[in-house]
């Protein structure tokens, strides 16, 4: 009994006060640690979805960009395709207009006899052969066989009297459309001179071709070499 | 009798505090399962503006696609009607020098003929 009625509730007083101050920093402590953990996990899963929406919508951005310029390629293709086009059917149009011209002219008699006698010795010391046949149109027969003698015999002056034998077929011709020419066959047919105006024609407008770009287009800037 | 008083009074204390830690402990849980729904909402948050910034670019790329279209088609229309005004120009110079390198012929005898 060393202790007084007062002492003793004193005493247990503090004690509860104790008790009540424990659990008071305990609590304390544990929210703490409640917000500290709260924080952490929260930015752990905030960051790791982050991560994947970035990856994500940059790749989806990179995707537009690609495709913008895809389009501007396919776009610049598609029209220097168009250009190169345009520029074939001119040239194809300048043949056809060249053309059309060469037969008119077939109509001048004075020129197309020239030319006609031209071709037919042409194509002769072409082929010195001893046996020839002439094909030509069917209304050129009557001029072909005028001009044979004389051609026949520049032939033989040329080449100092070489024999010849030059016929006509009068089986097969030219179609009467062409702009004229004739053609030259020996061996039975299997030597073939094909000297008609269209053959002339397409031979010259291909060894002409670069003359007849850069007039038309202008000099190639891409071109490097020019020898 | 002041003794047990005294005790239960402890008891009571020491019960109480207790409670009221366990209750803390069950707040900490809480707030733990809490942060998975704010962060959800955040990440919504954040999802939905990188969305609308990627369709505004896809927008933007549809508006230029046909701008650049129209321009492309522009300058090739120009690029053609230049070649035929390059064309009507040089045209009869060009179907000249073609007819006159058709029609002149020259037959000649081969150079490496052999004359008797």
């Amino acid at each position: 009994m060393g202790l007084s009625e007062a002492d003793v509730t004193k005493q247990i007083q503090q004690m509860i006060s104790f008790i009540q101050q424990e659990a008071a920093e305990k609590v304390e402590e544990i929210e703490a640690k409640a917000e500290e953990e709260f924080n952490i996990e929260k930015s752990r899963l905030v960051s790791q979805q982050r991560i994947k929406i970035i990856e994500y919508y940059d790749k989806k951005e990179k995707q537009i960009e690609l495709q913008r310029k895809i389009q501007h390629s396919n776009l610049a293709n598609a029209s220097r395709l168009s250009v190169l086009k345009a520029r074939d059917d001119y040239v194809q149009t300048l043949k056809e207009e060249a053309r059309k011209q060469l037969s008119i002219l077939a109509q001048e008699r004075s020129k197309y006899t020239t030319i006609l006698a031209n071709l037919i010795a042409q194509g002769l010391f072409l082929l010195m052969e001893k046996d020839v046949t002439i094909r030509c149109r069917r209304n050129d027969v009557d001029l072909v066989k005028q001009l044979v003698p004389d051609t026949i015999n520049r032939y033989k002056q040329e080449l100092k009297q070489k024999e010849i034998q030059v016929n006509i077929d009068e089986k097969n011709f030219l179609p009467d459309d062409s702009a004229g020419g004739i053609e030259l066959y020996a061996m039975g047919g299997k030597i073939k001179v094909s000297n008609t105006i269209e053959a002339r024609l397409a031979m010259i407008f291909n060894q002409i071709l670069p003359e007849i770009r850069e007039k038309l287009f202008g000099v190639n800037q891409n071109r490097k070499y020019h020898d | 009798m002041l003794q047990s008083r005294g005790v239960s009074d402890l008891l009571a204390a020491e019960k109480k505090a207790q409670e009221i830690i366990e209750e803390a402990r069950k707040r900490k849980n809480k707030r733990i399962k809490d942060a998975q729904n704010e962060a959800k909402h955040e990440i919504e948050q954040f999802k939905g503006e990188r969305e609308r910034r990627y369709k505004g670019l896809e927008q933007q790329q549809m508006g230029n696609r046909t701008q650049m279209t129209e321009e492309s088609n522009k300058e090739t229309q120009t690029q053609i009607a230049a070649l035929k005004s390059q064309y009507d120009t040089n045209k009869q110079d060009l179907l000249q020098r073609i007819i006159t390198l058709v029609c002149d012929i020259k037959p000649e005898t081969h150079i490496n003929a052999r004359l008797e």
